[in-house]
């Protein structure tokens, strides 16, 4: 078969279709490409943003690449983060703390949104790596799910609190997080993404009961996804640990890839949502070879991932999680250049 | 009230995530003269227990987790003035934190928790810790084991930084180091050479238990 296009491809994986090769995706930032350190500087520098993005497309030249877009939680909270050296920003305090609290909050538009700095950062970033990579190139962006983004402006202990003794008030809470994001999302999509990545590790067993995630958490993706899709985007859920009690629900965000930790088999989730939706992962972060391994080590763990692959589309090769910017950057060109070694050639 | 009533009380207050109750029965327990140390492990520390069971078989989740280690606390926090200090048998040592550039503590807390109801005695040293500050409080308490939680493959590379810190100060020998949390496997406790490693609270208890069993 003849190559396909980045787009192409990842296009047809979606779609159970035909593919030359798997598509393969990188996911993590890592300025220190362009030797810059992950701060609120960077996070506020456009340029460093798309620098950051082109760097790790011409490093990596895997089949997607992400560029950076945060900061409207802040904008919905009118609090901003601290921002720590080389470590992640954070609320130093809770931020939302009381009914009270919640009641105030007023849902940014996309307007005051995009007059945010961060925000703005980030659909710059966007619009300058679209400019430069032109329509093939897959970018995905970015848009954290209604619990986990609860969690940063409560406190995850205090949101588990609520909601065993309030969840009306959690619901309230994330319906103003979920209408920000499906703000932001359509800021991004305007600038140029394709993809928007959707992570909720707070809404996974890991944290809530598959019972609880039906209830309180489901709407809100749902809704998410539904805005990613009328924006003309491509929405991928990362339910992000655990997730085997609730693979069920996971059709139900209509999601078009789900992308799966390394507690799932992603040969099992093949077999499980074939022909209807892509299945993401394979690649364990926690005891697999791109941490704690070397590129020969990685290079022939790719090959059984792939080879225990019983579809050849349908399929797209991730870490199970997003990558921390201490991850060797010789295993992650190895990484992806073993999926393309490995998974090229005689597909269907 | 009977004492049978009262501890059931405990136990329903914490297998409920009932703070108030909790409350009201170490009221009643003070009032009717009930031992206090026998209302926390036989009141609070059992029902923790069943807290603990219905979590590893995933009939509880956090949010059942989180109200039920507050009724515990709330329990504990009024017993705590009246427990009369025994001579004799000490409980075992644990020192527990999360390691640097990880602020990451709830799974910590359950484990500490679970370890309280369960016996030892619990240095709870926070979230984001140097290797020196796990140190110098394993040498200040003489502590039998040290649990070190990291949730970040960004930040379980300081774990062995507080073992190598360890045998630096000599004091290796004299501790069991017990490590867990998301980012956490055996293979990386074999490569570190952590004592143990366990995948929950309930496991992390029988863990520590057969680690200081061991060193006994
Ligand atoms: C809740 C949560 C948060 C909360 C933390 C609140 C708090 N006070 O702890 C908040 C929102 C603040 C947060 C922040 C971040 N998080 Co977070 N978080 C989680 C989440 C969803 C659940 C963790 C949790 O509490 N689980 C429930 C508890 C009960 O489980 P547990 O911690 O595993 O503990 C159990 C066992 O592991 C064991 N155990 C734990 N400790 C110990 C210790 C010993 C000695 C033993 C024996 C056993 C043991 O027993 C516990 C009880 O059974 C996980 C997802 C996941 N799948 O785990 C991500 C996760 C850990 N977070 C992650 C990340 C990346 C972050 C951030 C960087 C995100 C960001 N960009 O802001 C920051 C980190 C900031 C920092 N520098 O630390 C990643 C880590 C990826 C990786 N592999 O490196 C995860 C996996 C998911 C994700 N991609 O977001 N997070
Ligand atoms: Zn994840």
């Amino acid at each position: 078969m003849s190559t396909l296009t980045h787009k192409q491809r990842v296009h047809n994986a979606i779609k159970w279709k035909p593919v030359d090769r798997l598509p393969v995706f990188t996911g993590g930032t890592f300025p220190k490409l362009i030797g810059r350190n992950y701060n609120r500087d960077y996070l506020h520098d456009a340029d460093a943003i798309a620098q950051t993005a082109l760097k790790q497309w011409e490093v990596f030249e895997a089949d997607a690449v992400g560029v950076g877009s945060g900061g409207s939680l802040e904008v919905l909270a009118n609090a901003k983060q601290v921002w720590p050296e080389n470590d992640y920003p954070m609320f130093l305090e809770p931020v939302i703390k009381s009914r009270e609290d919640v009641d105030n909050l007023h849902v940014p538009t996309e307007e005051e949104l995009a007059k945010d700095e961060r925000v703005a950062a980030g659909l710059k970033a966007i619009q300058i790596v679209r400019k430069a990579l032109g329509p093939d190139v897959p970018l995905t962006g970015m848009a954290t799910g209604a619990f986990n983004s609860a969690g940063k402006l409560t406190g995850t202990s205090e949101l588990m609190r609520w909601l065993a003794q309030d969840p009306e008030l959690v619901w309230q809470l994330n319906l103003a997080i979920t209408q920000t994001t499906i703000n932001h999302v359509k800021l991004q999509v305007k600038a140029g993404i394709d993809i928007i990545h959707m992570p909720d590790a707070t809404s996974s067993p890991a944290c809530i009961s598959p019972k609880q995630f039906t209830k309180h958490a489901l709407p809100h993706h749902k809704a998410v996804i539904q805005a990613i899709h009328d924006a003309g985007a491509i929405a991928k859920f990362h339910p992000c640990g655990g997730e085997y009690p609730i693979i069920d629900q996971l059709a139900e965000t209509k999601a078009d890839i789900l992308h799966f930790t390394e507690l799932v088999d992603l040969g099992v989730a093949q077999k499980i949502f074939v022909q209807r939706h892509a299945v993401a992962g394979g690649v364990d972060i926690v005891t697999g070879p791109l941490f704690l391994g070397g590129p020969d080590e990685v290079d022939a763990y790719i090959k059984t991932l792939i080879e225990g692959l019983k579809f050849k589309t349908g399929t797209l090769i991730m870490p199970s999680c997003g990558l921390s910017p201490n991850i060797p950057i010789e295993n992650i060109v190895a990484y992806v250049k073993a999926v393309k070694k490995y998974s090229k050639g005689s597909l269907r | 009230m009977s004492k049978e009533l009262i501890l059931k009380k405990f136990t329903d207050a914490v297998v409920n995530g009932d703070e108030d109750l909790a409350v009201e029965a170490a009221n009643e327990a003070i009032a009717s003269n009930l031992d206090a140390t026998e209302a926390i492990v036989d009141g609070l520390s059992k029902g923790m227990g069943i807290v603990g069971e219905y979590f590893e078989s995933q009939e509880y989740f956090l949010p059942e987790v989180i109200v039920a280690s507050e009724a515990f606390k709330a329990g504990v926090k009024i017993l705590q003035p009246h427990i009369k200090v025994q001579q004799g048998t000490k409980p075992s040592k644990i020192v527990i934190g999360t390691v640097q550039g990880d602020t990451h503590d709830i799974g910590k807390n359950i484990v500490g928790i679970m370890l309280g109801a369960a016996g030892f005695e619990v240095i709870d040293v926070g979230r984001d810790v140097s290797p020196k500050a796990f140190v110098d409080k394993v040498k200040e308490t003489n502590a039998d084991l040290l649990g070190l939680s990291a949730l970040m493959t960004t930040s379980m590379v300081n774990m062995k930084k507080v073992l190598a810190l360890l045998n630096e100060e000599g004091v290796r020998g004299q501790v069991k180091v017990m490590i867990g949390g998301a980012a956490i496997s055996q293979r990386y406790a074999d490569e570190i050479g952590a004592d143990g490693y366990s995948v929950d609270a309930v496991a992390a208890v029988r863990l520590a238990q057969k680690l200081v069993a061991v060193a006994a």
